[in-house]
């Protein structure tokens, strides 16, 4: 028998399956997609905030801060690059008020290093802010991740401490059998103990799936942009406006791979399916991005995507024990992400009041990144090639990625040209895969020894192309 | 010219793309001759070379093989060309400028190999 | 693995960096080296198997593909040293050129550089469409190397958007093999490729142009569902559904390895091709490339 069923191989699924793995417990994680991290948790901003923006009196608020600790610890661990650019909310005329509630709220959270600059310091500090910038509160604990990086490392580690995880399986429903909980999805059943629901936009239907009630999730839609590398080093911080009821603005973000993103946009969408981009959102975004750097233009922009946040009409994360088992992690909208390994380790603490938690002896804190081939000096990446001649054919010759690399990304999981894309960047730079899309296909056809048009984008459904033979 | 029966094509023969202006004996706008000839033929019934691509296939080895008609076939016959094209199955990859027969064609044409 | 410093690197094998290094062989240099990043050398023709091209250097209208096996024979009938399978990923101001390759990788010096890189398809309008971002969505470049040299069929049902050449040829091409292809967006009003590709591509089979059409959003879940799009002189919006979107929207050089490293041409260094400007036939192409190889000492 199971001890432990996580169901969603999001940000927050994936921190419970390395948090629990420390411990001597038999742990299963169900996702329905192909891939961890193609839900929420790969269209965000990938920022992990510094926690002042949300009520210090809040659930979400506390474990933003702590999490945003966590990371630091983690990526070190767990070898993903968490980059501490910190942040920057800044103050129009007429707005200092807005961020000195900001920091007292942030003081109370116990937030490190905050501070208010001024203009003076801000046109040393980061030139390209509009000069109508008054004030600033800065935010040093902000940082940067590419959220499926972190996503894949957790599971790594995790798998290698005894977790399953089984993509493709969709959980339908849900049954208490005596004193214990029976899943099935449309591919197999499983027995458990205990059932983690986080599966993000759909956790309240997987809880109503367990007869159990919880708030109702509301999605929210969230449309971003990324700028070409040119408009790198635009800001070295990310840049907030002063928040507004339901979000934190539209902001600058200087990405972890050198690309500048803006966005995201806030609004309230009746499907959780619905991840359009408008060309009202976009010229909303571009509008709000102008305004803190002028230099933003639309000739800029080489990519878009929209996310749905889970939000709940309480607004504040919804973490509880329901009965006998049954752990609901609902609404977790923004901060997320950040909050996420906080929220892992307030889950075990609720698991710990009931039964004893004794840790594995033999356990593997660690996971070794990927190759980054175009990462490394000569002599390493003659180390590489020497070891094995895949590392010296380039297949994305925008960012360096080579056959080795995207094999590795196989060997490590991936099943689509999404999951590739997320593990090497490959198909990210500037052609968009132009160039190494058949390449990567003719990779993908040998090494899963599959025919092309059963090859991906991210799942079932998204088959690149309709017919195999000419 | 005999307004009438007057036709305007685009010549592609090269890619000046000349206007050209036919009713069957006369030809108008051409720069050369080719293009004369090309309003006269297309007048009758358009001419075009078909070019595909031929599968290769074994164990270990794949190829697409380029290959064009040997000669301009009718415009109106080539979906005809094409579906005998499809069936024809390679043993080995041939060699540039290699003749590949056509069978069972209303037309009578050989493909020729265009690529190495 | 030493190397000696070449009197001539090119990078690019296709028929510019072809050309530039016979035209600077039979004009006397010595040492010359072509990188080229593919197996073979023959650049984007090698994914042409359409006919148009020669007529003005070779005086004969062949296909791509017989265009470059037979520059290639000219080049290997000189004493020019090819490198294939060679990926160049930097050079500097001091014309130390590095690659990558199955055997390591490795920095050459020149005394003169030749970039023929050629050039990339743009993309940007096709990444910013309003809508899903679905499977079913290609450049018409990437479309033509899945047909012509992987024998793969991207769709059924397809939309090409933007009148480029490429995106002309390849609504003639999906046609054969069997695909529906609606027709031809183009938001500017007129034609941007060539008008016989207009003429042999699309009137051929009476794929209609739209001039003055502007592609407003892509939608579909997992694939390409359906588009909607927009007559610019009417305003009138309509949808169509299709499975697939080709855009065909422009080419532009390939010149990042300069602008990465911060080089300017002059001093040595050297464009040609379409890593120089986008060329609409390959006969200039290699005029031009012939004549700067010539001028190289
Ligand atoms: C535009 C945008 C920007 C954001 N920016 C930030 C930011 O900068 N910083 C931050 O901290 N937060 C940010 N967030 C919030 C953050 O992205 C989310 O809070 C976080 O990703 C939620 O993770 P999750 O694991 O709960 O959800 P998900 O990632 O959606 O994971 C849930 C998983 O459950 C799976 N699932 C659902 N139903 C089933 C089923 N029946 N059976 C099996 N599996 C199932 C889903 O497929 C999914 O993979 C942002 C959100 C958006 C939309
Ligand atoms: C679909 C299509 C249809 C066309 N139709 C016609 C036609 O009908 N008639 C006609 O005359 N012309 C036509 N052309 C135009 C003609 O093919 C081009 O103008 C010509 O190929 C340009 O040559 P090039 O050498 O500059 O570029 P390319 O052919 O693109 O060659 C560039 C070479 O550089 C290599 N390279 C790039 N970067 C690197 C690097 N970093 N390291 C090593 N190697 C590198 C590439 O692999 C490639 O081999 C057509 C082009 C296309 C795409
Ligand atoms: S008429 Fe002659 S010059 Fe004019 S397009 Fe035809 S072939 Fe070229």
């Amino acid at each position: 028998m199971i001890d432990i069923i996580i169901i969603g191989g999001g940000i927050v699924g994936a921190s419970m399956a390395y948090e629990l793995a420390k411990y001597q417990l038999n742990v299963t994680l169900l996702e329905k997609e192909t891939e961890l991290s193609f839900g929420v948790s790969k269209s965000n901003s990938g920022i992990i905030h510094t926690g002042f923006q949300d009520d210090y009196n809040s659930l979400k608020g506390r474990l933003a801060v702590r999490g945003n600790f966590l990371y630091r610890e983690i990526s070190r661990l767990l070898d993903f690059p968490f980059i501490p650019t910190g942040e920057l909310v800044v103050a129009f005329p007429g707005e200092k008020e807005s961020i000195e509630e900001i920091k007292e709220n942030g003081d109370r959270l116990g937030i490190p290093g905050i501070e208010i600059v001024d203009g003076e310091w801000l046109n040393k500090n980061e030139p390209m802010l509009s000069k109508e910038i008054e004030y600033a509160l800065l935010g040093p604990t902000a940082a940067v991740i590419n959220p499926w990086e972190v996503i894949y490392a957790m599971a790594e580690n995790a798998i290698s401490n005894g977790v399953k995880i089984y993509c493709d399986n969709e959980v339908h429903s849900i049954a208490k059998i005596n004193n214990f909980w029976r899943v099935k999805t449309y591919q197999a059943e499983y027995e458990s103990r205990y059932v983690i629901n986080a599966a993000g936009l759909s956790a309240d239907k997987i809880s109503f799936m367990a007869g159990i009630k919880c708030p109702i999730i509301i999605p929210y839609k969230g449309e971003e942009f990324i700028l070409d590398r040119h408009a790198d080093r635009l800001t070295k911080r990310i840049v907030f406006p002063v928040p507004k009821k339901h979000t934190k603005g539209i902001l600058i973000i200087p990405t972890v791979d050198g690309n500048t993103m803006i966005g995201p946009t806030s609004n309230e969408v009746t499907d959780k399916e619905d991840i359009t981009t408008t060309k009202k959102h976009k010229d909303e975004v571009l509008k709000a991005a102008q305004k803190l750097a002028p230099s933003i233009n639309e000739d800029l922009l080489i990519a878009s995507f929209a996310g749905l946040r889970p939000t709940t009409r309480e607004g504040d994360f919804y973490i509880k024990e329901e009965q006998n088992g049954f752990i609901n992690i609902v609404g977790i909208k923004s901060p997320g992400l950040t909050a996420a390994p906080a929220i892992a380790e307030y889950v075990v603490n609720i698991l710990a009041e009931n039964t004893t938690l004794p840790k594995k002896k033999k356990y593997n804190p660690k996971r070794k990144s990927m190759p980054r081939f175009r990462l490394l000096n000569t002599k390493e990446r003659n180390t590489l090639i020497k070891k094995d001649t895949d590392f010296g054919e380039v297949i994305c010759r925008c960012e360096l990625v080579t056959k080795g690399e995207i094999k590795e990304a196989i060997r490590r999981g991936a099943r689509t040209l999404d999951g590739i894309k997320f593990r090497t960047r490959s198909q990210m730079g500037r052609c968009h895969g132009a160039f190494c899309t058949s390449k990567i296909m003719a990779i993908m056809s040998e090494e899963l020894e599959i025919p092309f048009d059963k090859i991906t984008k991210r799942g079932q459904g998204s088959e690149l192309i309709k017919r195999n033979e000419l | 010219m005999d307004n009438k029966k007057k036709k305007k094509f685009t010549c592609i023969i090269c890619p000046k793309s000349c206007e050209l202006k036919t009713d069957g004996t006369e030809v108008s706008g051409a720069k050369c001759k080719r293009g004369k000839l090309f309003a006269l033929q297309e007048f009758v019934s358009p001419l075009r070379v078909i070019t595909t691509t031929i599968r290769y296939e074994n164990k270990n080895n794949f190829k697409m093989v380029p290959v064009k008609t040997s000669r301009a076939v009718p415009l109106n016959k080539t979906f005809e060309i094409i579906r005998q094209i499809k069936k024809i199955r390679l043993q080995k990859i041939p060699g540039i400028g290699e003749k590949i027969p056509l069978k069972n064609l209303s037309e009578k044409t050989e493909l020729i190999v265009t690529g190495e | 693995m030493n190397y000696k410093k070449y009197d001539l690197i090119v990078i690019g094998g296709g028929p510019a960096g072809m050309a530039a290094a016979a035209g600077a062989s039979s004009s006397g240099v010595k040492d010359i080296l072509i990188l080229e990043r593919m197996p073979g050398l023959g650049g984007i023709l090698n994914q042409c198997i359409h006919l148009g091209f020669g007529l003005e250097y070779f005086k004969k209208e062949m296909t791509g593909t017989e265009y470059a096996a037979r520059y290639k024979k000219i080049v290997y009938d000189k004493d020019i040293e090819v490198k294939t399978s060679c990926l160049v990923h930097k050079i500097t101001p001091e014309k130390n050129v590095s690659f990558v390759s199955r055997d390591g990788e490795f920095t050459v010096s020149a005394k003169n550089i030749i970039m023929a890189t050629g050039c990339r398809e743009r993309t940007r309008e096709m990444l910013t469409v309003p809508g899903t971002r679905p499977s079913g969505i290609f450049t018409a470049g990437l479309a033509q190397e899945m047909v012509n040299i992987y024998g793969l069929m991207p769709g059924h049902e397809v939309v090409i958007v933007g009148s480029g050449d490429i995106g002309l040829i390849m609504a003639r091409r999906m046609t054969l093999e069997g695909a529906k292809v609606h027709f031809v967006l183009e938001i500017l009003d007129h034609l941007s490729g060539l008008i016989r590709n207009k003429v042999q591509c699309l009137d051929d089979f009476k794929i209609p142009l739209y001039l003055e059409h502007e592609l407003m959003e892509i939608t579909g879940k997992n694939r390409v569902e359906a588009i909607r799009y927009r007559d610019n002189k009417t305003g009138r919006e309509k949808v169509i559904s299709c499975d697939t979107v080709l855009f065909s929207v422009g080419l532009i050089p390939e010149q990042d390895l300069l602008i990465d490293s911060g080089i300017t041409t002059g001093n040595g260094i050297f464009l040609t091709g379409n890593a120089d400007y986008v060329h609409d036939l390959v006969d200039n192409v290699t005029k031009e490339a012939e004549k700067l190889g010539r001028s190289i000492n």
